[in-house]
């Protein structure tokens, strides 16, 4: 039993066995079969292999079928995974709800602290509204005073102020405040400036560059 | 020149029900690859629990759905997921041989209860043939000419290449063929 010469016949040998090839290419095939004593021998030995296969046993599909566990569906996943998911889908509630918190928070301590809270209210006075005023606005470029890294009490200064929400909000009138909840209630999101609470550092550090430069 | 695989976006549609709570939709996945599974498990020297190694494929195979991305067919990574199985076992079974100091095991050992029970059959030269080839080599030619798959499809069971594959294929025949001639 020799090989054939054709490459391309013995390559499809295989499929042509096992149905795998298009109608076209299975007439073809079977032309050239009819007429190669080699592919004949070749394809009568693929079916001696397989009639002469080891039989397996017959499958019981349901008995394999009763073993695997069902998908996961959205009720089995884990209580603290959907409560992931869920603040995920709330993630701009949530924010809005931190920040009305925040400010309540802090005007009920200062007005719980506002005897006894004086020299931090006058620290606070000296940097007005550092956490309200918008980054950009000309108020607040006016109203924070140039930190000096050389001078210590500056620092510190301006470290309270930065870290003092009471300071900022005990100076609003309980109009103002009423005005700033309603607004962060109407927010969907907080406004880009509110993170710069600490950008006082910042400004310690632009200064320090600025000095530097200089 | 192979017409390609079929009943492809079949096995996709009966995923995607077993998916949305579908039981029977696992089980006609079952029934539809659990015998090619067991002839393929028996063609490669499994002997004994074949339907507890199938049960263990498709157990695996579901619980990790997910990463069945359908580049192959399921066929194929069904098959993958077995031909894995098997050889744990075999590693397994070789250290129990080695624990009971039977003698060292090589290729041709492995698959020596599979002759003798081939031998029970109507033993065939061609079978015979088959049996003496490496194991390599006989599950190369198992996947091609017993379950028809193309080199492409056994080079993904194999973890090798399509050319590697096609190389294996013809080395197989050409010993069968030998070996049927003798």
């Amino acid at each position: 039993m020799n090989d054939c010469l054709n490459v391309e016949a013995r390559e499809a040998l295989p499929d042509l066995f096992n149905g795998r090839l298009s109608d076209l290419d299975t007439a073809t095939m079977n032309a050239h079969v009819e007429s190669c004593a080699d592919c004949r021998a070749e394809l009568a030995l693929m079916r001696e292999a397989r009639s002469s296969a080891p039989i397996a046993p017959r499958m019981d599909a349901a008995m394999i079928a009763s073993a695997i566990r069902p998908y996961p569906s959205a009720s089995a996943i884990p209580a603290h995974r959907q409560r992931t998911s869920i603040f995920g889908r709330m993630g701009t509630l949530r924010i809005a709800a931190a920040a009305v918190l925040i400010a309540a928070g802090g005007w009920i301590v200062s007005s719980t602290t506002s005897d006894t809270a004086a020299p931090a209210r006058q620290t606070a006075n000296a940097t007005p509204a550092t956490t309200a005023v918008p980054e950009n606005s000309p108020s607040r470029a006016a109203s924070t005073p140039p930190a000096s890294p050389t001078n210590p009490s500056t620092v510190r200064e301006t470290e309270v102020a930065s870290l003092s929400l009471v300071g900022s909000t005990a100076d609003l009138s309980d109009a103002d405040l009423e005005q700033l909840v309603a607004d962060l209630d109407g927010m969907e999101t907080l406004p880009s400036e509110e993170p710069q609470a600490i950008t006082i550092t910042d400004i310690d550090i632009e200064t320090d560059n600025d000095s530097t430069d200089r | 020149m192979t017409s390609g695989s079929q009943g492809e976006d079949t096995d996709r549609e009966l995923i995607e029900r077993w998916k949305a709570g579908d039981s029977r939709a696992a089980t006609e996945l079952v029934s539809r690859h659990a015998d090619a599974l067991a002839r393929f498990a028996v063609s490669s020297g499994e002997r004994s629990d074949i339907e507890e190694l199938v049960q263990d494929t498709f157990v695996r195979a579901f619980s990790s759905i997910d990463s069945f991305r359908g580049e192959s067919t399921l066929r194929t990574w069904l098959f993958t997921i077995e031909r894995r199985l098997m050889l744990d076992r075999r590693r397994s079974e070789k250290r129990q041989r080695a624990t009971v100091s039977v003698s060292p095991s090589d290729a041709v050992t492995e698959f020596d209860a599979l002759d003798t029970l081939v031998a029970q059959e109507a033993e065939s030269r061609v079978r015979k043939a088959v049996n003496s080839l490496s194991p390599t080599q006989r599950e190369v030619f198992t996947l091609r000419v017993e379950q028809g798959m193309s080199y492409k499809e056994i080079a993904e069971i194999a973890g090798t290449t399509e050319g590697a594959a096609r190389v294996h294929y013809h080395n197989a025949m050409r010993a069968v063929k030998e070996s049927v001639r003798e």
